[in-house]
């Protein structure tokens, strides 16, 4: 729907202002070879010089524009030209300075989720989740919000390339249209397509049309990441490949099996809200209980009131234990499914065991999506015999779901490739060159194919071998849609029109499929019309972002014992020695967000490293491999070697290193270059998550590792206040009484607040620690990254941060952490009543709100003393050191582009290096929602009217904001709540923002 | 003439009796005036042009880091979270602490009646106002906004502002404000009689010019004298409670905070203690070097010098009943974060800081205890050394103490960068300059003040009797 007024405004886009335009433009001044060389390089910014500031290249540039600012005659004083068009005919809607919003979906492989973006004068800023689309509720993940950030990324594919000289889309159009005419005679022999995954039904659609069409073209699907062990599991288990979707509202008892079902894969979001809905110790049924049993940390087993750590490969072994113990509470397990088990976990496996035999139907048994489908198979035979099928979980048929899974694709296709009769291969989206299996040599195999196109929104490693480089939109440019894991159907519209001139995926589909229909708008349009009903629908269908009533229908699904006890017996008998397991990174996915500085400054749930991943290993391996963290390692499997920086990772199993993917990026861009370690090469398709038999040598080197916290023990502090279920219901109040002090008096008369008065509650409880409310802050606060050495100075801006601490699991040594319990606490400004940071600031520049009672940072008033963040008991506060958003990682140390400053917030200020700042409640919000307020007419703003960013997204609403003097607001019925207490109110400081205790719900019998 | 005085000698007094002895040498009143004066007169030394070479390019140092501060900000320091404050902070509280020294030998000594001061004041209150320019540097240039550091002035403007007067750093503004003015007041009044000496003494018109307008018209006449003592006398009346109050506020940046370490009644007493102490080592430090450069030996006995030694003595154990009483007061208040700054303090990651100041400020003064020690030229010049190495390090430790506060997940470690160390180091280039111009151009003892406690100034002096009586009848004249 807001197609026309996005190409009405794209006039206005300051895209031919900007740095690169201009470079462009004195080609004609300079016009020397190395000049032409470097305008029409791929990579135009001098990615990869970057690391080199005097290279020959970067100072011929920077000749050339000397040359070109006194030859032009631009004079000595260059003020930024602003031109402001006004509308001669106003676009419906529109009100400039009132954002506009928008529902869209983003497809991050398989994880599907809606959203809804707020666009500012046609400029998308901010991105928030769609409280109609079921993966959503409401919540968004990083990798959505920080979307936002990629859509601006100067680093992008900004043109057409053939190698590396600039072209246009004409030229490519007249290449494609000789080479489609060939392959329309030979019916596509010779042409092979490599695309990412889609849950798009028109890719499906125009996929099928080009099988069609061309029926000897090779079309496969590769992604590094993707669900097909689940779906080979589920086929292993039931006879077909279904999409398991679990009802954790309905679920007692969950066992999270190197499962992060709330850290990634499609529905973490939703996943985390509907056990998050169980967790409060009055919640309706009862408070539910999660186990988790995995190689290394992950949110789902930060979250679990109990957890196992298990090497990858014992997962198997520990399943069928646990279906043996099972049969001896009469549940009734297939035969060859269960086999006694032996081991340190005997009694957490009687426990777990005792508890899932007493809730039958009422449980789950959920298998992650890196474990063999033999081991799906038994968790399935598992939840059966258990009666879970249907009630906690269902079952739908996965849509569109290519006949041959990725893995096997890739294989294929770089047979084929290899086969040296690939006359041209397209590669659509994704960056195999880089993810490929190990043992797939897509690379070498791409650069037989006479013809190689890339259509990609980044040039990358794949883009590097490539012919042709294409502008691939970003979703933010493009028409799509998208199914979710559920069926439900939901579109993609574009908020923006294409920066860079870009296609989407499926437009060039549609050209080499032989399309009528070459404009996304109209092939989605079809789509959605032959399958979803009529126009009205549609139009609704583009206002809510979800299709009503779309959601698949469910499977029954009937288990085949003997498959299962089949698939059971294959189980290799584990080995023993050093394992090797690869992570899904929390930041860069498998690596196609590297070159997102929000991301990448974003500290890793549970390690809180940033910018890097790291072998993680257990403090005990680490000893007996003589390492410490930020020493190196270098990794071995199968005759290939990674060297890695450590980090020792409390939880991790026995002789277990667990390595995230997705860095060591090398045509990432200038953010993403370089960051951490590659372990592709170390992943080959059999080993793809679990690589056994692998060695680790400490060698010589350091490795500099980011991380935004270096003290991992609360020092018995009541920071993060907790207690079991039991003892909760024993004393309530417990939390409040952690801490004795005698009555707090103030020195002088305190200020009065009257009228409505901002405050939030935190509950630690639901909080998951996935950092979705740190990125939610920075797209909507505008706040900047400042790079990896100045991270590890501890100069992040982050105006809330996610404080993680251990506790050893060790009664006898609290300084053990080879077993650990984790704890997360959201932190950000408590907005105090008597704040410390006001009365030392010298020039008066944070100071009391009277109205709302908020603690004001007057950004125009702050000289810099930094009184204030000593003085600030939660060292909330940040500092801007340098110019961050010059100086920051993010531009390399060059000025914003005009292109970089379009993702600014401009309800919020950007502010100048030397000031300080912090967070603010999101004031901007707040003064909007009483304005609001005032214009219909109320005298005040009404509850949940005003939610800050942080809140807004919290897939689990665990952050909840309101008007404290109202005793009815939800914030205030929180802040009654027994459970609640104030971070040190012992100094008086009377924070607004207060936190609900965490409760454990143990299994009793494994309490000691 | 009374009846002849016949107390022993052994019975004085000690301070009574050295009076007699303060200058050595058997000078008299032209000799002071010709040592004093001539190092100012004669032809300029090789060595002084060298050093004021090595003290301009080390300012330069100073200079260019400043510019490079305000053109990159202040994160070329090692500033972070959680330290909001460095060394730049260390280094004001250190020389402001130098500066101490100053005003308490001419306006606390004075008023005291203590007559050894006269020949080290004026190199004292000389120190004091460099090291106060030094260290009025530091607050100015480690704010984030250098050109607004003027709004923490109490200035009119268009925006109706004020500044916060809660604000320690306000306080501090004034303090040192303060500080400085009555300073070097203090100092150009002490210096007028002086000058019109050097005035007197020129051999060429511009000396007599430019030492003529700065001796304000001085002629010595008894007028000028009575106007001249009771100015004197009143801002020395004035300075005195400056000397409590400067590092009693300067300490206030820290104990009027919430931070756990920082949040402690004892700053006050033990910042001026501290202060004193740092001040009285940096004045034997220069003083040592420069009565050997200057022949001022006869002027600044080891008397004098063993005298401050054992100011330093005092003030030293001082500081370390302070350390010692912070640790009880820590386990005594039974508040947790307290005790553990202390604890963190001691074996922490800053052990090594802290130890470094207990030896250099507790253990090292306890060697003056001998006399042996305390006048001996080259372990003073050593243990002042390390006086001052100690104090800086015990504003160090304390600025530290924010690295670990209350939550454990904000912790951090500091590292100074290259910058934090120019700076520093720069600073006294800045310092030796100004010093040694002072050296080199104005008298660095003061001539009148010596001349006055000399046996000649005596009214008695040549007209009684000799040898033991004459010590009787000077007691009687007071």
């Amino acid at each position: 729907m807001s197609q026309n007024h996005n190409e009405n405004r794209s006039e206005l886009l300051p895209i031919e202002e900007n740095g690169k335009t201009y470079w462009r433009s004195l080609d004609h001044v300079a016009g020397t070879s190395e000049f032409r060389d470097f305008v029409a390089r791929e990579f135009p910014e001098g990615a990869s010089e970057l690391n080199d500031p005097v290279s020959r290249r970067s100072f011929m540039s920077l000749m050339g524009a000397s040359l070109a600012l006194a030859g032009l005659g631009t004079g000595c004083v260059r003020r930024p030209e602003e031109k402001i068009l006004p509308y001669v005919r106003r676009p419906e809607d529109l009100v400039p300075g009132l954002p506009q919003f928008y529902a869209t979906t983003m497809a991050v492989s398989d994880m599907v989720t809606g959203l809804v973006v707020e666009a500012h004068e046609g400029r998308p800023t901010k991105i928030e989740g769609n409280r109609l689309h079921p993966a959503s509720r409401g919540g968004a993940c990083t990798f959505e919000q920080a979307a936002v950030l990629s859509l601006y990324d100067p680093d992008r594919t900004v043109r057409v390339f053939q190698d590396r000289v600039e072209k246009s889309w004409a030229d490519f159009d007249a290449y494609l249209d000789g080479l489609l005419q060939k392959f329309r005679g030979n019916g596509g022999n010779g042409l092979v397509i490599v695309s990412e995954s889609s849950a798009s039904p028109t890719f499906a659609r125009l996929r099928r049309q080009l099988t069609e069409a061309l029926p000897q073209a090779r079309f496969f699907q590769w992604e590094p990441v993707s669900n097909e062990r689940v779906l080979a599991g589920t086929r292993l288990a039931f006879g077909q490949p279904l999409e398991p979707v679990y009802r954790l509202e309905r679920a007692d008892v969950i066992v999270a099996v190197d499962a992060d079902l709330f850290g990634s894969g499609p529905f973490h979001l939703r996943y985390s809200r509907d056990w998050a809905s169980r967790r409060a110790p009055d919640a309706p049924g009862g408070m539910n209980r999660l186990y988790a049993v995995e190689p290394v940390f992950t949110v789902t087993g930060a979250s679990a009131d109990h957890r196992l750590r298990v090497r990858s490969s014992q997962i198997g072994p520990f399943l069928r234990a646990l279906a043996a113990e099972l049969q001896g509470q009469g549940v009734a397990i297939p035969a060859g499914i269960a086999q006694a088990g032996q081991g340190a976990w005997q009694k957490f496996v009687q426990a777990l065991a005792r508890d899932l035999a007493a809730k039958r139907g009422r449980s789950l048994v959920a298998v992650g999506r890196f474990q063999a489908p033999e081991v799906q198979a038994i968790a399935w035979a598992i939840n059966d015999a258990l009666g879970n099928l249907g009630e906690t979980v269902r079952f739908a048929q996965p849509a569109d779901v290519p006949a041959i899974a990725p893995t096997e694709a890739i294989r294929q296709a770089t047979a084929l490739l290899d086969g040296g009769n690939v006359d041209t291969l397209v590669v659509l989206g994704g960056n195999p060159v880089y993810d490929a299996p190990a043992d797939v040599p897509f690379a070498a195999a791409m650069q037989k194919a006479k013809n190689r196109i890339h259509l990609t929104q980044a040039p990358n490693e794949t883009s590097a071998l490539a012919q042709w480089v294409l502008p691939e939109t970003h979703f933010l440019e493009e028409w799509g849609d998208a199914v979710a894991l559920d069926g439900t159907w939901s579109l993609v519209q574009p908020l923006i029109r294409p920066i860079w001139d870009g296609r989407s995926k499926i437009e060039l589909l549609a050209r080499l499929a032989g399309s009528q229909q070459t404009k996304g708008y109209d092939l989605v349009r079809a789509t959605f019309l032959e399958n979803q009903g009529s126009e009205a629908d549609w139009r609704k269908a583009l206002h809510d972002g979800v299709v009503d009533g779309t959601s698949r229908r469910w499977v029954e699904a009937t288990l085949d014992a003997g498959s299962a006890a089949g698939a059971a017996g294959r189980l290799a008998a584990p080995k023993d020695g050093l394992e090797l397991v690869f992570l899904v990174d929390n930041k860069v996915y498998d690596g196609r967000f590297a070159n997102n500085g929000w991301l990448q400054e974003l500290p890793e749930p549970t390690t809180k490293l940033t910018w890097t991943n790291a072998a993680l290993m257990g403090p005990a391996l680490a000893e007996k491999l003589g390492v410490k963290s930020g020493e190196m390692v270098r990794l071995e499997v199968g005759g290939r070697s990674v060297d890695a920086g450590v980090w020792v990772q409390p939880g991790t199993a026995d002789d277990t290193i667990a390595i995230a993917l997705g860095y060591g990026r090398t045509f990432a861009g200038r953010v993403g270059n370089n960051r951490g370690f590659n372990v592709y090469p170390l992943r080959t398709a059999e080993g793809a998550w679990t690589a056994t038999g692998a060695s680790a040598t400490k060698i010589a080197g350091t490795a500099l590792l980011a991380a935004t916290q270096d003290h991992h023990s609360m020092e018995g502090r009541p920071l993060v206040r907790e207690a079991n279920l039991r003892d909760y219901e024993q004393n309530p109040y417990f939390a409040r009484e952690m801490v004795q002090h005698p009555p707090l008096v103030a020195l002088w008369k305190q200020h009065e607040y009257t009228g409505q008065q901002w405050g939030m509650a935190i509950d630690l409880n639901s909080c998951v620690g996935c950092n979705g409310c740190m990125v939610a802050c920075q797209a909507e606060n505008n706040i900047p990254i400042v790079g990896p050495e100045q991270t590890r100075m501890g100069r992040e801006m982050h105006w809330i941060r996610l404080d993680r601490y251990f506790a050893s699991a060790n009664a006898a040594d609290p300084t053990d952490l080879t077993d650990a319990e984790v704890v997360f606490q959201p932190v950000t400004c408590m907005q105090c009543e008597n704040a410390p940071c006001e009365n030392v600031c010298p020039v008066a520049a944070t100071v009391h709100s009277k109205d709302g009672g908020l603690n004001d940072m007057v950004y125009n008033r702050c000289i810099g003393t930094r009184y204030c963040s000593n003085n600030c008991p939660y060292k909330v506060r940040r500092f801007n050191f340098f110019d961050w958003h010059t100086k920051g990682t993010g531009t390399g140390g060059n000025p914003l582009t005009d292109v970089e400053k379009m993702k600014f917030n401009p309800d919020v200020t950007v502010r100048t290096r030397g000031v300080m700042e912090k967070c603010t409640y999101c004031v901007q919000r707040i003064n909007a929602a009483k304005r609001d307020a005032k214009v219909s007419g109320l005298e005040k703003v009404p509850d949940g009217a005003i939610t800050p960013a942080c809140a807004q997204t919290c897939p689990t609403e665990a952050i909840v904001f309101g008007d404290v003097n109202d005793p009815n607001s939800r914030v205030s019925k929180l802040k009654k709540q027994p459970r609640n207490y104030e971070m040190l109110a012992e100094f008086n400081t009377k924070p607004r923002t207060s936190y609900l205790a965490r409760i454990r719900n143990p299994n009793p019998e494994l309490v000691s | 003439m009374s009846t002849p005085n016949t107390i022993p000698e052994a019975l004085l007094p000690t301070s009574v009796y050295e009076e007699e002895q303060l200058v050595h040498g058997g000078l008299n009143f032209h000799d002071v005036t010709e040592v004093v004066a001539r190092p100012t007169e004669e032809k300029t030394p090789i060595a002084w042009y060298v050093a004021f070479a090595l003290a301009l390019g080390v300012l330069g140092i100073f200079g260019a880091s400043i510019l490079y501060l305000i053109w990159e900000g202040t994160g070329i320091w090692g500033l972070q979270q959680p330290v909001g404050w460095g060394w730049a902070i260390v280094n004001f509280v250190f020389w402001v602490g130098i500066g101490h020294a100053g005003t308490l030998i001419s306006a606390i000594l004075f008023l005291f009646r203590q007559k050894w001061r006269t020949s080290i004041n004026r190199f004292a209150e000389a120190m004091t106002i460099f090291a106060v320019a030094c260290a009025l540097t530091f607050p100015g240039i480690h704010v984030g906004r250098i050109w607004f550091a003027y709004w923490m002035f109490p200035l009119p403007n268009q925006m109706g502002m004020w500044p916060n007067f809660r604000s320690p750093l306000l306080w501090d503004v004034f303090a040192v404000g303060t500080y400085g003015t009555v300073s070097i007041l203090f100092w150009y009044v002490g210096l007028i009689p002086d000058l019109a000496t050097l005035r007197d003494r020129a051999k060429t018109k511009a000396r007599a010019l430019i030492y003529g307008i700065l001796s304000l018209g001085w002629r010595g006449s008894m007028r000028h004298w009575v106007h001249y003592e009771k100015a004197y006398l009143i801002l020395a009346g004035i300075s005195t409670p400056l000397v409590l109050s400067v590092h009693t506020i300067v300490s206030f940046d820290f104990a009027v905070s919430v931070v756990p370490g920082w949040h402690t009644t004892i700053f006050p007493p033990y910042f001026v203690a501290g202060a004193i102490f740092s001040g009285f080592a940096m004045v034997v430090t220069l003083m040592v070097v420069a009565r050997q450069v200057f022949g001022f030996k006869d002027l600044v006995t080891l008397n004098h010098l063993e005298k401050m030694n054992k100011i330093i003595l005092l003030t030293g154990t001082l500081v370390g009943y302070a350390y010692g009483m912070e640790f009880f007061i820590a386990w005594y208040s039974g508040n947790e974060y307290e005790a553990f700054a202390f604890v963190n303090r001691a074996f922490g990651p800053y052990a090594w800081a802290y130890w470094i100041m207990i030896s250099c400020n507790v253990i090292s003064p306890q060697f003056f205890w001998f006399k042996k020690m305390r006048r001996s030229i080259p372990v003073m010049f050593a243990l002042s050394i390390f006086v001052n190495i100690g104090m800086w390090f015990e504003r160090f430790v304390i600025t530290m103490t924010l690295h670990r506060d209350f939550l454990p997940s904000s912790w951090g470690y500091y590292m100074p960068s290259i910058w934090d160390i120019l700076t520093f180091i720069g600073s006294f280039g800045l310092f030796f300059t100004l010093f040694l111009l002072f050296l080199r151009f104005l008298p660095a003892i003061a001539i009148a003040e010596v001349k006055g406690v000399m046996p000649e100034a005596d009214p008695h002096h040549g007209h009684g009797h000799h040898g033991e009586v004459r010590h009787a009848e000077h007691v009687e004249a007071h």
